[in-house]
């Protein structure tokens, strides 16, 4: 993964720099994150509710949102298997439609 | 005086909510206190279970007559970045309980009421009267009160003995049944406040619990009246003890600690004295014995953190009148005969003290656990007060089992947040 091209969803970024107070945005996906207890709580949840990513208790690692490349590291294969499940439940609900 | 009744030694909420229940049932009480109200005292914040005695002892028009703010809530900030919590009383609505606030309270002006209001029922109260021991027969029953009135000792007889004495523990003392934990030794330094800024949403008539980033460091944030809001910080007293400070900069040193405490206190005027309390948390070996109870903190105290004290001082004077109503009923007053209140208080003190524990062991869990949609509601049950008469509390065990699983996962994101508090 190089440098400029981290992927993650614009929604999980304009939320990071929405919840960091008076921190800047991230601009770098090696900056740290600087995410406290608290905010780790929400984000999660946030992943959670808005991206249907779940983050079971034991990846709940500190390395894995140190920063923007540790978290999409984390994610990205979460949410590749999110929007293949949604792709198949899509393909049934249009099955289902032509039967 | 009659030899008939029963003497409370306190006139706190414990010893007022008790005078007011065995006044309803027609049994005679009297209840001497040394102090003569109105006089301060900590403890300004309630939970939602104290209004269903409130309720129960008709004292409910007094707290709405009298103006005291309600509190429709709680919000915890946490201890880096800005942000709060919150949970707010209707979300679980409570048995027997018709409103979804509480109160906060001036205690001198609350604790007055409350006496004036046992007296209303038909206890009688007796102000500036000092009791230095209580007596006991040849067959070992509490028979009486010694009182220390103006140089002279008096010994006074009753029926019963009710040790209403808060943090004097006078049994406690004298019976040399005081056990003081062994993990808990906080220290508070508080004062009263104006211009403390509570901003504008609803949350700003809530308690706010302020983490602080030193050992089982917070702050409390109560209101008190429109102008006035109470401050307090709470620590290890080996944190106080070895900063070396003076109340005053101890006090700044922690709000500038926490950015939204140092916000909400940056034009704040303090308009009284601090004041310390040390000798945090205790207990008893025993609540009840032939001819006496202990109530209230005169039984145990556990840390303030949930604002659980007053709570507990009027579900002790619920449970020992029901008990104290027995022995008069049966002519019993042995400690078989009352020993069912010490079980009933002593299974949901230990709930509160374990909530507790288990919160100081990991801070975050508890953020974790009031954000989660499984535990939310199971959390907001013991906030509320709800610990009397529950034969499980397994949300306890799961904040356990989640304790365990942060200590067993290498590198878990909240591992460095695990205090050493022992959990077994």
């Amino acid at each position: 993964m190089n440098k400029t091209t981290i992927d993650l969803p614009p929604k999980l970024i304009e939320y990071l720099n929405q919840s960091r107070g008076a921190l800047p945005p991230v601009s770098d996906p090696d900056q740290p994150l600087q995410i406290d207890s608290l905010g780790l709580i929400r984000l999660v949840a946030f992943l959670e509710s808005e991206l249907h990513i779940k983050i079971e208790d034991d990846e709940l690692l500190a390395d894995h949102f140190v920063t923007l490349r540790a978290l999409a590291d984390l994610i990205q294969p979460k949410l590749r298997q999110t929007k293949s499940a949604a792709t198949v439940h899509e393909s049934e609900e249009n099955a289902a439609k032509l039967s | 005086m009659t030899k008939d009744e029963v003497i409370i030694v306190g006139g706190g909420p414990a010893g007022s909510a008790l005078g007011c229940y065995l006044s309803k049932a027609g049994i005679k009480n009297t209840i001497f206190e040394a102090a003569n109200h109105p006089r301060p005292h900590v403890g300004e914040s309630m939970v939602m279970s104290s209004v269903r005695v409130f309720d129960e002892i008709g004292f409910l028009p007094v707290l709405e007559r009298e103006g005291f703010p309600k509190k429709y809530g709680a919000s915890w900030h946490p201890p880096v970045t800005q942000g709060q919590a919150d949970i707010s009383f209707d979300e679980f609505p409570q048995e027997g309980i018709k409103q979804d606030y509480t109160y906060h309270v001036d205690r001198q002006k609350f604790d007055l009421l409350l006496l004036k209001h046992a007296e209303s029922l038909g206890t009688k109260v007796y102000q500036g009267v000092q009791a230095s021991e209580v007596l006991f027969d040849e067959k070992s029953y509490a028979s009486g009160v010694r009182l220390r009135i103006a140089g002279q000792e008096i010994d006074v007889p009753a029926r019963m003995v009710v040790d209403a004495t808060g943090r004097h523990t006078l049994l406690g003392k004298q019976l040399r049944v005081k056990q003081n934990d062994p993990i808990f030794d906080q220290f508070a330094v508080h004062a009263w406040f104006k211009n403390v800024d509570k901003g504008t949403n609803r949350s700003s008539g809530f308690i706010h619990i302020y983490f602080l980033p030193v050992k089982r460091g917070w702050a409390w944030q109560i209101p008190i009246t429109d102008e006035i809001t109470s401050m307090g910080i709470v620590a290890e007293k080996e944190v106080f003890k070895t900063g070396r400070l003076s109340p005053a900069d101890y006090f700044q040193k922690y709000v500038d600690s926490n950015p939204d405490l140092t916000h909400a206190m940056r034009n704040a005027e303090r308009v009284n004295e601090f004041k310390l309390e040390g000798d945090y948390s205790y207990k008893m070996d025993t609540f009840a014995g032939n001819g006496f109870v202990l109530i209230g903190d005169a039984a145990r105290f556990v840390d303030p953190i949930f604002s659980s004290g007053v709570s507990v001082a009027l579900y002790s004077a619920k449970y020992s009148s029901e008990r104290i109503k027995y022995a008069f009923e049966n002519n019993d007053f042995s400690e078989a005969a009352l020993k069912p209140y010490e079980k009933k208080l002593r299974a949901g003190t230990e709930i509160w003290y374990e909530f507790i524990r288990l919160y100081y062991k990991l801070l975050p869990l508890f953020t974790k656990f009031i954000e989660s949609k499984q535990h939310r509601i199971e959390v907001l049950r013991l906030l509320q007060g709800e610990v009397f008469d529950r034969r499980e509390v397994p949300v306890l065990e799961a904040m356990r089992n989640y304790i365990r699983k942060v200590e067993e996962t290498p590198g878990h994101a909240f591992a460095a947040m695990l205090s050493d508090i022992p959990i077994n």
